[in-house]
């Protein structure tokens, strides 16, 4: 069972490659928008889903996906998916 | 009395490091594409090319399928772009397709309705905002085909909580009011783009 501080990291380090604006990522939250703070195009966030269900050996429907607007977003999904 | 003209658009960054490896991944291409596509990109001479072409014109469309009715989600595998790039099919709905591919560019103009949009793409130099080239190469753009100075128009994005990125899709103003032009911005790397429902 993974913590939430666990699953927060790991997706923290997870986006790294993908985000336009890494100075965003000194100070990530829960709060933090994927898209508009840490201005992660379309095109990355179909590679970040790919890398959340490599990471953590979950599949991650359309539908759940859609939902994902945060960083904290993800995480929940994550420890959803896991539990 | 026709349908009123609808656009949308998105420009990929063929150069874009951040996107070079995709297509090597089976299942960005399984996530994304339908098979039909699929079965596109293997017989493709330029495989990465068509696979950001079928990308900008899933996107393009969905920016008027969230204009007309509920947002689809996260759902590029549900757009089906035909075989001749013409047209991009989701859930009933048949939109035209327009795709220009130069200089490490793609541009997909999506269209609902009658006519035919008014479109641009560019470069955007280091340091300028890329949003604010794109607002600003529109107005230009229209405010020739209009004959009115283009400070007379502004692009404005009202808040929409729950949206994707918490904005209503971009209104263009003329002298502060809804000019009443269905409009699209996009940008990527280092291009920007827009279409304009005027034509």
């Amino acid at each position: 069972m993974s913590s939430q501080e666990e699953v927060f990291t790991k997706v923290v380090s997870l986006l790294k490659p993908f985000v336009k604006n890494p100075e965003a990522l000194s100070n990530v939250t829960m709060e933090t928008s994927i898209l508009k703070d840490l201005k992660v195009n379309s095109a990355r966030l179909v590679d970040v889903v790919l890398e959340m269900e490599d990471t953590f050996g979950i599949a991650v429907k359309d539908d759940d996906a859609d939902k994902v607007k945060t960083v904290g977003d993800a995480v929940r999904l994550i420890l959803t998916a896991k539990a | 009395m026709p349908d009123a003209l609808r656009v949308g658009d998105d420009v990929v960054d063929l150069d874009d490091p951040a996107i070079a490896t995709s297509r090597l991944r089976p299942r960005f291409v399984e996530r994304v594409c339908s098979d039909i596509e699929r079965a596109s990109l293997g017989a493709a001479s330029d495989p990465k090319t068509l696979l950001w072409i079928f990308f900008a014109a899933k996107e393009a469309a969905y920016k008027i399928v969230a204009k007309v009715g509920p947002p689809p989600g996260f759902a590029h595998r549900r757009f089906v772009v035909t075989p001749d790039l013409r047209s991009v099919h989701y859930e009933g709905l048949a939109l035209g397709l327009r795709v220009e591919v130069e200089g490490g560019c793609v541009h997909a103009v999506a269209t609902m309705g009658t006519g035919t949009p008014l479109v641009g793409h560019g470069l955007v130099d280091p340091g300028v905002s890329p949003g604010s080239e794109a607002r600003r190469l529109l107005c230009m753009a229209v405010a020739r085909h209009l004959g009115c100075a283009s400070e007379r128009l502004a692009v404005v994005r009202e808040p929409a909580p729950g949206t994707w990125d918490g904005f209503a899709p971009p209104v263009l103003v003329r002298d502060g009011r809804p000019s009443g032009v269905d409009v699209s911005l996009t940008h990527d790397g280092r291009f920007v783009g827009f279409a304009a429902a005027i034509g």
